[in-house]
């Protein structure tokens, strides 16, 4: 006789993670934290050096790769830990990742 | 909390730097290896400049080994660059140490004193109170004792149910709960009702006590109406009377008025007088004397600092200037006004009628002597203690 097997209602509560994994995906954790407000300040988490700084590029060296910054007036606010806050008015990011 | 950060740098003293060369991006990147905070960087004719702390500057300098760039600072800023000018300034220090001693031995006292919880007692009646017993604006804050001073005052206060003093740095709050007032002690005193005027009784309306009078009966000022004594078979009881006796009475008023008087009059003029009140100081802000009669009239003003008060009070004293006239009266005129003054004297008696039966006047040299007989209708009960217990 075959076992007769609850459904349980706990295992469909968890479909959620598995619906949605892409948020957990190791790949993307490991990457960079990118916050821009507006066009006016960006924060970057994982940002490993300034390759190139001027007042209206910036060229920042990020795991895996380059973020190109393009804009006008360009303020580092801050740079320690991995951690960078860049003010002005943006014009475009670019990511060189490869 | 960029405001703190910024405070922080501020008192702490921060550089501007200048940071020269092809390769100064590589400067950044050691100074965030290292941990050095360089904030506020800005591109400019080829060149970075931003802001770092005087530490940091140091330990930039050691980093920056192997690349070609110059580093130079442009400007000092902060709590610290600032003081340092004054560092061979001996006054500017005492000053400063000065003015700490003095904020630390202020910080001893009570500055204000604050009623809270009063609705019939007023605020100047506690703290006049609170005076009596040795708390007062300018006190040493150590003698101030919670519980003691707490009975203390609701022994001088009557009317307080509960009162605790608190202390919040220089403030002291007094909190206070008034008790419900009730003449509940009084009803318990043995009392007898007394004549206060001589005359016909025409009513008796007495709730306690047994009546002595009958309506009808003459009585004269002082004479028992009511007596609280109640004499049984076994023993005395003693109750506090109660009632009302009207009688009817015949009351004399008499005033008099001179036919020239002098009559004080408000002129326009006025003198504004300032004294300042530092704890419970009086300093007068002005010189001399008001030699003419004056009307006085004062407003007190407490001063406060961001919406708190500060012992410091200016009281504002106006004196309007009077100017004496002589002025002479006709006889019906000062006859008016004669009776205007007997009227207000009948007034303040709570008669329950009365009627003018007799008005006589004397004429004099100088005046008239104006009397006038009422006959009255009004409670002539007054209560009067039994003394029981007395040694005599």
């Amino acid at each position: 006789m075959p076992k007769f097997k609850f459904k349980s209602a706990r295992k469909n509560k968890f479909n959620f993670i598995k619906d949605n994994d892409e948020i957990f995906n190791s790949e993307i954790l490991a990457g960079i934290h990118t916050e821009i407000f507006s066009n006016k300040k960006i924060i970057i988490e994982g940002c490993q050096n300034i390759v190139d700084y001027q007042n209206d590029y910036i060229k920042l060296k990020v795991k895996k790769g380059f973020l190109n910054i393009l804009g006008n007036r360009f303020t580092i606010m801050g740079f320690d830990n991995e951690k960078i806050i860049i003010k002005g008015d943006i014009v475009s990011v670019e990511f060189c990742i490869g | 909390m960029i405001f703190m950060i910024w405070l922080w740098r501020y008192a702490l003293g921060y550089l501007t730097i200048k940071i020269d060369g092809e390769s100064g991006e590589q400067i950044l990147n050691r100074a965030a290896a290292n941990g050095i905070s360089i904030w506020n960087l800005r591109y400019k004719n080829k060149c970075i400049y931003g802001n770092i702390s005087p530490e940091n500057f140091k330990k930039l300098r050691t980093v920056k080994h192997g690349i070609k760039c110059k580093i130079t600072i442009i400007k000092k800023s902060g709590c610290i660059f600032k003081l340092k000018k004054y560092n061979k300034r001996f006054g500017f220090a005492v000053g400063i140490a000065t003015s700490f001693a003095i904020l630390f031995f202020l910080a001893n006292f009570v500055w204000i004193i604050n009623i809270e919880g009063n609705n019939n007692i007023s605020a100047d009646e506690i703290i006049s109170s609170c005076k009596k017993i040795g708390i007062y604006e300018g006190m040493c804050k150590s003698k101030i004792n919670n519980k003691y001073d707490s009975q203390r005052l609701q022994l001088k206060q009557g009317g307080i149910a509960w009162c605790s003093l608190n202390l919040e740095g220089s403030v002291l709050t007094v909190n206070i709960s008034e008790s419900t007032v009730s003449d509940k002690e009084n009803r318990q005193i043995p009392s007898n009702l007394k004549s206060n005027f001589a005359g016909k009784i025409k009513k008796i309306d007495i709730t306690a006590g047994n009546a002595t009078v009958k309506v009808g009966d003459t009585v004269a000022k002082g004479d028992l109406l009511v007596s609280g004594v109640t004499e049984n078979l076994s023993s005395t009881l003693f109750v506090h009377s109660e009632g009302i006796i009207i009688a009817e009475t015949k009351r004399t008023f008499s005033a008099e008025r001179r036919f020239t008087q002098t009559v004080e009059k408000e002129t326009e003029k006025w003198i504004n007088r300032y004294t300042l009140e530092i704890f419970n100081t009086k300093l007068p802000l002005y010189l001399g004397n008001i030699k003419s009669r004056y009307k006085y009239n004062s407003e007190i003003v407490n001063l406060t600092l961001f919406n708190k008060k500060i012992p410091i009070k200016i009281a504002q004293e106006k004196y309007d200037i009077l100017k004496e006239k002589r002025v002479t009266y006709d006889k019906s005129s000062l006859e008016q006004m004669l009776y205007a003054d007997i009227e207000n004297q009948v007034k303040n008696y709570n008669f329950i009628t009365a009627t003018e039966t007799n008005r006589e006047y004397t004429y004099t040299d100088i005046g008239i002597l104006m009397t006038v007989v009422y006959d009255c209708e009004e409670n002539i009960a007054v209560q009067d203690k039994i003394l029981l217990n007395t040694e005599n």
